[in-house]
């Protein structure tokens, strides 16, 4: 099926499955799902700068069901979420325009491209190493709060090796300072959620989605916030960036509704399925589990540019 | 007293729910397709074309109306299925 507004040629049945199999894992993950719905656009012959503001439109129609079904079961810290918006919407306006710079100046594809891979391979190795070490702790030394994330038990059996980090950062006293009940932290400086909010912005806006791959580390990992707490937060995140970003990347013209809409149809589905199961599963297993999908994402992309042979 | 199913039974009548879920769900869908692609992608790709501003300003309402609409239909599923599993 030919899609007129990014020229590109592609099965619709082939993009909802698309769709239901990356709103299954972002569900699952806690993240849009941009590590695998970018290099799956990408190899199915869409160019690259409507890559990042199609997928940015897709997935925040994806984040709406899957945001629904965790602010049910308690999963999202909104005071989180709302002062992360302050630092979000410039991130993901500077990527925006340092796409247009690379539309302009130079090879879009190639320069998106390999920050995409660059980007999916350290995220996947740092997680790997993390959740490795966190699940080689001993029983007893996982069950010692030291190594419990936001401070207190989750219930969840949610440690992390690298607790330690997040602790240095709550210490960091930089006015001005706020709590977060929910995520079982006392004080925290704002400046460390703005980096992290602006940081997430601008991977959302040059490489499209929600940059979840970057955000949901760390958020566990810098700011300590409870694994099923960032995920769900993540998501409500995900919603502010992508909205925003679908709107400046649609002036832009760089977004593809059409392709966009169908592929939301299989997301639908799958977002729901994916948020169910994290009630099941620990959270270091989650991050491990996550840890081959960025990797295949790579692949993908690696493969593309290399035969230069679209799907579509 | 409402009959209740075997616990051998059980895994087949999910499936069953779930495959008739799909099944109708797939049916909205082909007719969404139908709706808005053939309807509204000439139009669309000549407001991208002609009037950025006003494509930037209907892609959110288009996609966050269609996340809102098929959530709606999923619920509705989900809440059928479970009314005919209490029968």
């Amino acid at each position: 099926m030919f899609f007129p507004i990014s020229g590109a040629h592609i099965n619709p049945v082939v993009l909802a499955a698309t769709g239901f199999f990356v709103g299954m894992l972002g569900g699952f993950f806690g993240v849009g799902g941009s590590f695998l719905a970018g290099p799956a656009l990408f190899f199915f012959g869409v160019p690259m700068n409507f890559v990042v503001g199609t997928d940015l439109a897709h997935i925040t129609g994806k984040s709406i069901t899957a945001t629904r079904e965790h602010s049910k079961l308690g999963h999202i810290d909104f005071k989180l979420g709302f002062l992360m918006m302050i630092g979000t919407i410039p991130g993901v306006e500077l990527g925006a325009q340092a796409i247009e710079y690379f539309k302009r100046h130079a090879n879009v594809d190639r320069v998106v491209a390999i920050a995409f891979i660059g980007v999916l391979v350290s995220v996947a190795v740092f997680m790997a190493w993390e959740s490795w070490r966190t699940l080689r702790l001993s029983k007893r030394e996982r069950s010692a709060k030291s190594n419990a994330i936001g401070g207190q038990r989750s219930g969840k059996g949610d440690v992390s090796a690298l607790a330690g980090f997040a602790k240095r950062i709550h210490i960091l006293e930089l006015a001005p300072m706020v709590g977060l009940p929910k995520s079982g932290i006392k004080r925290i400086s704002l400046w460390a959620i703005l980096v992290v909010a602006f940081i997430g912005g601008v991977f959302s806006g040059f490489l499209g989605g929600g940059a979840g791959y970057i955000r949901m580390p760390a958020l566990v990992y810098l700011l300590g916030i409870p694994t099923h707490l960032a995920v769900g937060t993540d998501l409500f995140e995900v919603i502010i960036s992508g909205g925003y970003g679908t709107v400046t990347h649609a002036l832009k013209g760089n977004v593809d509704i059409l392709i966009a809409l169908v592929m939301h149809t299989g997301g639908v589905i799958g977002a729901q399925l994916g948020a169910v199961l994290t009630n099941y599963i620990k959270g270091p297993r989650i991050r491990l589990a996550f840890v081959p999908l960025p990797l295949a994402g790579a692949a993908l992309i690696l493969y593309t540019l290399i035969t230069g042979r679209h799907m579509g | 007293m409402p009959k209740r199913s075997s616990p051998d039974q059980r895994p087949i009548k999910i499936a069953f729910f779930l495959l008739l879920k799909l099944i109708i769900y797939a049916g909205f869908v082909v007719a969404y397709y139908f709706l808005v692609l053939l309807f509204l992608r000439d139009w669309l790709k000549q407001t991208f074309d002609a009037h950025r501003v006003i494509y930037a300003s209907i892609v959110l309402p288009l996609i966050i109306g269609q996340a809102i609409l098929l959530d709606a239909i999923i619920v509705g599923l989900r809440k059928l299925g479970a009314a005919r599993e209490k029968k």
